[in-house]
C-alpha cells in the first residue's frame, strides 16, 4: 500500500459522505427505539428525540405478552428457514444452468423468465392455481408460490458467469458431469453470492405478510408479521372506535408501531453479520490459485 | 437474434399450452372443490333437538376487529344458540375482508353467511348471482317485515339497483361514526371566549386565539388522512355538498363543488390559511401531528369522531387536570344559515347469504330473530342476570362492566355478525358524561334526513368510478390550490367550466336516474 | 467500458455446422442433460406459478364476473384499453410515472454503487461493518411509516428539517405543498430506504475482484481514484450492467403505496401516477378487468424498455440478459 503518500481530498470526502449516511439512516431508528420506550404523554406531546422520557416497557409487554406471539415467532422461523433453503436450491441450480454458454435454449429461457417480471395472472388466478394444487393453508403455500425471484435468479446467473471457464474444464477432466461441477466446484466458490441471495430471500420471507394473508387460514399458523400487523391495526385509532387494547391505558399509535418494528426487525438484523463473514475480498480467486 | 426469437416463440407456445392445461385442471378442480365444500357443509347440518330448537350449523365469514379479535368462546354465541339453536362455524379473514370475499366468491367456496364491508360490494356480488335476494323470503320473516315498516329508510338503503335486497338492513349501530366539532373548553373559559355559532364568529374567535397564542394554529383537522369526512363536515356547514347531493327542499340533485356556497366555503378556508389560523400543511397533516397539536396547546378547535372527546380527556387530564375537550355546535357558514352536522351515523356493512348455500330457508329464519325486540335486547345488552339487570323499564349493565371495549372483548357483544338492530342506549350507558352530553347535543344538529345513496347498476358504477374519479381529483386539486393561493379565486368561473367539461352533468344524470329507479321501487312486503 | 465495445462479439454466434437432425438432437441432449436436470425444478416453478395463472390475463378483454368465473364472463373486447387510453388524465399520468421512475433510476441507481465503492476503500473492518449494517436499517421500515416520517420531518410546523432551516435563519418551506419538490423528495426517500440494501449486491460482486490487480496497479503508482476506476469498476461491471438493465425495466413499476401515502391534492400535478390512479379507481369499484388491462399495458411498455436496454447493452458491452 504505497499510495498513502497522497492523503488528498478523497478520505475527507469519503468520511463526510459515510458520516452523513450513518446519521440519516441511524437517527430514525434511534428515534423509534426511544419512542417505543417512552411514556404515552411525552409521545403525544412530541417530546421525544433520541432518548426515552418516562421510560417504560409497556409496549413491549403488550407485544410480547400476547401468548400467540411465540408460536408466531416459531412459524416465521420455520417458514424463513424452509423457504430460504428451497428458494436458494431452485435459484442456484437454475441460475447455474442458465449461466453456461453450452446450455441449449438458454437465451430463450431467459427471455421467458424475464417476461414474467412484467406479466402475471394477478391475485385471483394465482390463488386459484395455488388452491387447485392443494397448497392453501399449508406450509407449502407459504414457501412455494414465491420460491424463485426473477431478479435474484438473474443476479445469481451473473455471478456464476463470472467464474472462469477453466474451472469447469478442470472439473470435466476429473470426470465430473455438470451436476458434479456445480456441487463440487461452483457452490464452494460462490459463498458470497449464496450468502447474498440467501439473505435477500430470508429477509423477504421474514417480512412477508402478503402470502400468509392470502394462503393461510388457521390462526395458529400465522407468522409474526401478520400478528404484529393485527396488533398495529388494533392500536390504530383511525376509525370511529377509539381503541384501548391496554385496559385503561391509551395506546399511542407511534409507540406501539415502533415497538413492533423493533420486535420484528432485531432478530433478522442479527443474521447480517453472519452474511458479512462471506464478503471476503478475493475469496474466490484465492481458492482458484490455492 | 431472429433465431433466439423463433426459439422463444416455440417455447412460449409450448408454455402456453402447458399453462392452459394446468389452468383447465385448475378450473375443473375448483368445480369439484365447490361441490365437495357444499356437501360437507350440508352434512354438518345434522339434525338433533336441543332445548326445543333444532340444532343447526352454518358456516360464516365474519369480519375480525383486531381490537376485540374473534373468539368462539364468547358467551354471545351461546346466548344466540339458546334462542335460535344455531351455531356458526366462523372463519375470519387473515387480512383484508374484501380480499377474502373476492377469493371465496372466485373459488366458489362461499360460506353460508358472509359479512360484507359495504353495500357496493354486496350489490355487485348480488347482481352477479352470488347472493340471495332476502325479499323473496320475506314471508318467512315476520319480524323483518314488521321492522321494515318501522324503518323504511334503512330498509330502502339496503336495496340494490335491481330492486333486490342482498344485505340485511341495520339500525342503531352507526352512532359511533358521528363526526363533530370539538373545542378546548378550559382555554375558552380562561380567555373569556364564547363558542361561535357562525363562521364569521369562528373567524374572530380564531383570530383572538391566534393573538393570544401566536405559536398556535387554533383550528386543525385531519384533512390529510381523512379528507372525505372533513369535506363532508365543511360542506354541510355551508349548506352544499362535497359531491353530487340531493337537495330535499328543492327536490333535485345538485353538484356541490361548483356552487356559490362552495365558493364561499373555499374563500373562508383561504382566509383561515392566509391568517395562519390553520396549519400551513393541513393538506398533508398526519394523525400524529394533529394529535400533538391538540395535546400541546398548539390547537384548540378540531373536527373528528365523537369518541375523540374521551380519547383526549382521558389521556391529557392525567398531566393537566384542567384539560377539557368538549362538544361544539357546528357553526353556520352562511349568514342566517342552519347549523348542521353531516349525516354520517349509518353503517354500511352487514351480513349476506350465499346463493350456493344449502340452508337458505333456515338462515332466513335465524336472521329474522335479530329483528325482534327480544333479539335486539339480546345483542345490545346480553343476557339478563349475567350482563344486565332490569331497573323498572330501564336496562342497566351490571357494575362489573364499565367500558364498552372491554365488554365487547369479554362477551363478544356487538362484534361482527352478531347484530343487525341495536339499542344504542346500551353503548351510551357506559360512556363518560362528556361523551353522553356530546351524543345528546350532536343529535340536535342532525340533518332532517340521510342523503339518499341509491344503488347503482354495473354500468352506472363504471361511470361514477371513472368520471367521478376525474371530477373528484380536479375538485381536490383546485380546492387545494385556491386555499393555498397558488390559484386565484378570481378564476372560480374558469374552474366551474373545467369541472363541467369533465362530466359533472353525466354524474348528476346518473344519480338522478338511479334515485328515480330506487324511489319507484315499492318495498313490497306483501 | 468503451474499449469493450470494440473487442469481443457476443459468443455463440458462429455459423452452425449442418448435420443430420436426429444426431444433432442426440448431441444436444448428451451435452445438456445434466444442465437441463439442474434447470428443471426452476422451469416447473415458472410454468406452474408464473405461466399457469396467466390465463387470468383473459379478464382484460372480459367483464370479469367473479361468481360466474373467468371463462363464463362476457367478452368486452378492447373496452378497458380504450377507457384507459381515452382517459383525460392518461398523458399526465404517464408523464408523471415515467419521470418519477426516470429520476429514481438516474439518482437511485448510482447511489448504492458509490456507497459500495466508498465502503470498499475503508481500511478498518469494524468501521466498514458498522456503516454497512446501519445503512441497511431503513430497509426494514414499512412504507407506511416511511411516508409518515417523511411528511413529519418536512412539516413546516415543527418538522425537523424546517426547524433546522429556521434555526439557520431561513424561512420555513412547505415542502409537501410544492409540486416541483415532490419528485426530489420521493427519490431521496427511496435512496434513503434502499441504499444500504442495494449495496450488498455490489459488495458481493467485489469479492470476486482479484487482489493481485490492486497490487499491480499500486506498483504502477496508481492513485486510489485511478484504481477504483481501472480495477474496481471493471471488476464489477457485469453486475453493474445487469442491475442497470433490470432497473431500466422497472422504471414504470412504482409501487402505489408510498406515493399514495405521500401525495396530497396540492401536488397531484407531479405526484399522481398510474398506480395511484388505479388504486383510486379500484377503491370505488373493485374492477379487476380495468386494473389488469392497465397492468398489461404497462407491462408491454416495460418489456420494450428492458428489451431496448438489453439490445443496446449487447452492442456496447459484453454483458446482456440474453
Amino acid at each position: 500500500m504505497i499510495n498513502s503518500q497522497r492523503p488528498g481530498i478523497f478520505p475527507i470526502v469519503s468520511a463526510v459522505i459515510l458520516t452523513i449516511v450513518v446519521v440519516v439512516t441511524l437517527y430514525p431508528f434511534v428515534h423509534m427505539l426511544a419512542v417505543s420506550f417512552s411514556g404515552d404523554i411525552y409521545v403525544m406531546q412530541n417530546e421525544i428525540t433520541v432518548w426515552p422520557k418516562g421510560f417504560n416497557v409497556k409496549m413491549y409487554e403488550l407485544v410480547l405478552g400476547d401468548p400467540k406471539i411465540w408460536t408466531a415467532f416459531q412459524n416465521t422461523i420455520v417458514y424463513t428457514a424452509l423457504g430460504t433453503a428451497i428458494s436458494l436450491a431452485l435459484t442456484s441450480m437454475g441460475a447455474y444452468a442458465l449461466s453456461r454458454t453450452q446450455m441449449a435454449f438458454r437465451k430463450s429461457l431467459t427471455m421467458l423468465i424475464v417476461f414474467t417480471m412484467f406479466f402475471g395472472g394477478g391475485m385471483i388466478p394465482t390463488y386459484l392455481v395455488v388452491r387447485s394444487l392443494g397448497l392453501v393453508d399449508t406450509i407449502w403455500g407459504m414457501v412455494l408460490p414465491g420460491a424463485v425471484s426473477t431478479w435474484n435468479l438473474i443476479l445469481m446467473r451473473t455471478f456464476f458467469s463470472g467464474i472462469p471457464k477453466e474451472l469447469e474444464e478442470s472439473g470435466r477432466l476429473d470426470g465430473l458431469n455438470d451436476i458434479g461441477i456445480f456441487l463440487r466446484i461452483m457452490v464452494p466458490l460462490s459463498t458470497a453470492s449464496f450468502a447474498t441471495i440467501a439473505l435477500f430471500y430470508a429477509v423477504g420471507l421474514w417480512n412477508n405478510f402478503q402470502l400468509p394473508l392470502l394462503y393461510l387460514r388457521t390462526p395458529d399458523t400465522f407468522p409474526l408479521q401478520v400478528l404484529l400487523r393485527n396488533l398495529i391495526l388494533a392500536g390504530t385509532a383511525s376509525s370511529g372506535d377509539v381503541t384501548r387494547i391496554g385496559g385503561d391505558n391509551l395506546i399511542v399509535e407511534e409507540s406501539l408501531k415502533y415497538a413492533t418494528i423493533m420486535v420484528s426487525t432485531l432478530p433478522i438484523l442479527v443474521v447480517y453479520p453472519f452474511v458479512q463473514k462471506y464478503f471476503v475480498k478475493g475469496a474466490m480467486i484465492g481458492a482458484i490459485k490455492g | 437474434m431472429s433465431n433466439v426469437l423463433k426459439k422463444s416463440a416455440i417455447l412460449l407456445a409450448s408454455a402456453a399450452v402447458t399453462a392452459t392445461i394446468l389452468a383447465a385442471c385448475a378450473s375443473n378442480d375448483s368445480k369439484d372443490g365447490a361441490s365437495a365444500g357444499a356437501s360437507s357443509s350440508a352434512s354438518s347440518a345434522s339434525g338433533g333437538e336441543a332445548s326445543g330448537k333444532p340444532s343447526l350449523k352454518f358456516t360464516a365469514l365474519l369480519d375480525n376487529n383486531p381490537t376485540f379479535p374473534y373468539s368462539k368462546d364468547w358467551p354471545i354465541w351461546q346466548w344466540i344458540k339458546e334462542k335460535t339453536g344455531v351455531t356458526l362455524e366462523v372463519q375470519t379473514p387473515s387480512g383484508n375482508l374484501g380480499e377474502s370475499l373476492n377469493l371465496a366468491v372466485a373459488s366458489k367456496e362461499m360460506p353460508d353467511l358472509m359479512y360484507m364491508p359495504n353495500r357496493e360490494e354486496s350489490n355487485k356480488f348480488g347482481q352477479q348471482g352470488a347472493l340471495v335476494d332476502i325479499l323473496t323470503f320475506i314471508d318467512d320473516m315476520p319480524n323483518l317485515k314488521a321492522w321494515m315498516d318501522k324503518y323504511p329508510e334503512e330498509a330502502k338503503a339496503a336495496l340494490s339497483a335491481d330492486g333486490k335486497m342482498y344485505m340485511f338492513p341495520n339500525q342503531g349501530f352507526g352512532e359511533t361514526n358521528r363526526s363533530i366539532w370539538m373545542y378546548r373548553k378550559d382555554v375558552f373559559d380562561k380567555e373569556g371566549l364564547k363558542t361561535p355559532s357562525t363562521f364569521d364568529e369562528l373567524y374572530e374567535t380564531l383570530k383572538t386565539l391566534k393573538a393570544k397564542y401566536p405559536d398556535s394554529y387554533p383550528l386543525t383537522l385531519r384533512y390529510g388522512e381523512n379528507q372525505d369526512e372533513m369535506l363532508a363536515n365543511m360542506t354541510v356547514d355551508f349548506e352544499t355538498g362535497e359531491d353530487g347531493y340531493y337537495d330535499f327542499d328543492k327536490q333535485e340533485w345538485r353538484f356541490g363543488p361548483t356552487e356559490a356556497n362552495y365558493k364561499s366555503m373555499v374563500a373562508m378556508w383561504k382566509k383561515f390559511y392566509d391568517d395562519g389560523l390553520i396549519p400551513p400543511d393541513f393538506l398533508s397533516l398526519q394523525t400524529k401531528q394533529w394529535q400533538d397539536m391538540l395535546s400541546t396547546g398548539k390547537s384548540f378547535i378540531t373536527i373528528d369522531y365523537i369518541s375523540r372527546i374521551d380519547f383526549f380527556n382521558k389521556a391529557m387530564q392525567k398531566e393537566n387536570p384542567a384539560y377539557n375537550m368538549q362538544f361544539m355546535a357546528p357553526p353556520a357558514g352562511i349568514a342566517g344559515g342552519k347549523q348542521h352536522n353531516p349525516y354520517l351515523h349509518y353503517l354500511e356493512s352487514g351480513l349476506t347469504v350465499a346463493s350456493t348455500s344449502k340452508h337458505i330457508k333456515d338462515i332466513m329464519k335465524y336472521m329474522d330473530f335479530f329483528y325482534s325486540e327480544e333479539g335486539r335486547t339480546l345483542v345490545s345488552w346480553g343476557k339478563e342476570g349475567e350482563t344486565y339487570e332490569k331497573d323498572g323499564d330501564q336496562l342497566k349493565f351490571k357494575p362489573q362492566y364499565t367500558d364498552i371495549i372491554e365488554m365487547r372483548k369479554a362477551t363478544g357483544l356487538k362484534t361482527s355478525g352478531t347484530y343487525t338492530w341495536i339499542d344504542f342506549d346500551s353503548d351510551l350507558s357506559l360512556s363518560s358524561d362528556d361523551l353522553k352530553y356530546a351524543f345528546e347535543e350532536a343529535a340536535k344538529y342532525d340533518l332532517p334526513a340521510m342523503q339518499p345513496r341509491p344503488a347503482l347498476t354495473e354500468q352506472e358504477t363504471e361511470i361514477v368510478a371513472l368520471t367521478g374519479q376525474a371530477v373528484t381529483k380536479h375538485r381536490d386539486e383546485s380546492i387545494a390550490k385556491f386555499v393555498t393561493g397558488s390559484r386565484s379565486l378570481d378564476e372560480w368561473d374558469q374552474y366551474v367550466k373545467e369541472m363541467n367539461n369533465l362530466g359533472v352533468d353525466k354524474l348528476l344524470d346518473t344519480y338522478r336516474e338511479a334515485y328515480k329507479r330506487v324511489q319507484s321501487i315499492k318495498l313490497d312486503t306483501k | 467500458m468503451a474499449q469493450a465495445s470494440a473487442t469481443t462479439r457476443p459468443i455463440g454466434k458462429e455459423k452452425p455446422i449442418p448435420e443430420p437432425k436426429a444426431s444433432r438432437f442426440k448431441r444436444l441432449w448428451q451435452n445438456n442433460k445434466y444442465l437441463w436436470l439442474l434447470f428443471l425444478p426452476c422451469l416447473i416453478y415458472y410454468l406452474v406459478f408464473r405461466y399457469a395463472p396467466m390465463f387470468g390475463l383473459v379478464i382484460t378483454f372480459k367483464n370479469y364476473n367473479l361468481f360466474k368465473g373467468i371463462w363464463a364472463s362476457d367478452w368486452v373486447g378492447l373496452k378497458y384499453y380504450r377507457l384507459f387510453l381515452n382517459n383525460p388524465d392518461f398523458w399526465p399520468l404517464m408523464k408523471n410515472t415515467f419521470l418519477l421512475g426516470l429520476y429514481r433510476l438516474l439518482f437511485g441507481f448510482p447511489a448504492p454503487i458509490i456507497l459500495a465503492l466508498l465502503l470498499n476503500e475503508l481500511r478498518k473492518a469494524a468501521v466498514k461493518r458498522f456503516v454497512q449494517t446501519v445503512s441497511y436499517l431503513p430497509h426494514f421500515i414499512s412504507n407506511v411509516i416511511v411516508a409518515s416520517m417523511v411528511i413529519m420531518f418536512l412539516s413546516p410546523t415543527g418538522g425537523l428539517v424546517n426547524n433546522l432551516l429556521t434555526g439557520l435563519g431561513f424561512e420555513p418551506i412547505n415542502f409537501m405543498n410544492k409540486p416541483e419538490m415532490f419528485r426530489g423528495i420521493y427519490v431521496i426517500s427511496e435512496i434513503w430506504q434502499h441504499i444500504g440494501w442495494e449495496t450488498i449486491i455490489y459488495l458481493a460482486a467485489l469479492t470476486a475482484v482479484d487482489p493481485q490487480l490492486y497490487e499491480a496497479a499500486s506498483i504502477d503508482g496508481a492513485s486510489r481514484m485511478r484504481k477504483m476506476w481501472h480495477v474496481t469498476l471493471p471488476g464489477i461491471s457485469s453486475a453493474l450492467v445487469i442491475t442497470l438493465i433490470l432497473n431500466i425495466g422497472q422504471v414504470l413499476e412504482i409501487g402505489f403505496e408510498k406515493v399514495y401515502l405521500m401525495q396530497n391534492p396540492a401536488i397531484y400535478d407531479t405526484a399522481d401516477i398510474i398506480s395511484t390512479y388505479v388504486y383510486r379507481i379500484g377503491l370505488v369499484q373493485g374492477n379487476f378487468s380495468y386494473g389488469s388491462a392497465i397492468d398489461l399495458f404497462m407491462g408491454i411498455i416495460s418489456l420494450i424498455f428492458i428489451y431496448g436496454a438489453n439490445w443496446i447493452s449487447r452492442r456496447v458491452s459484453e454483458t446482456s440478459l440474453w
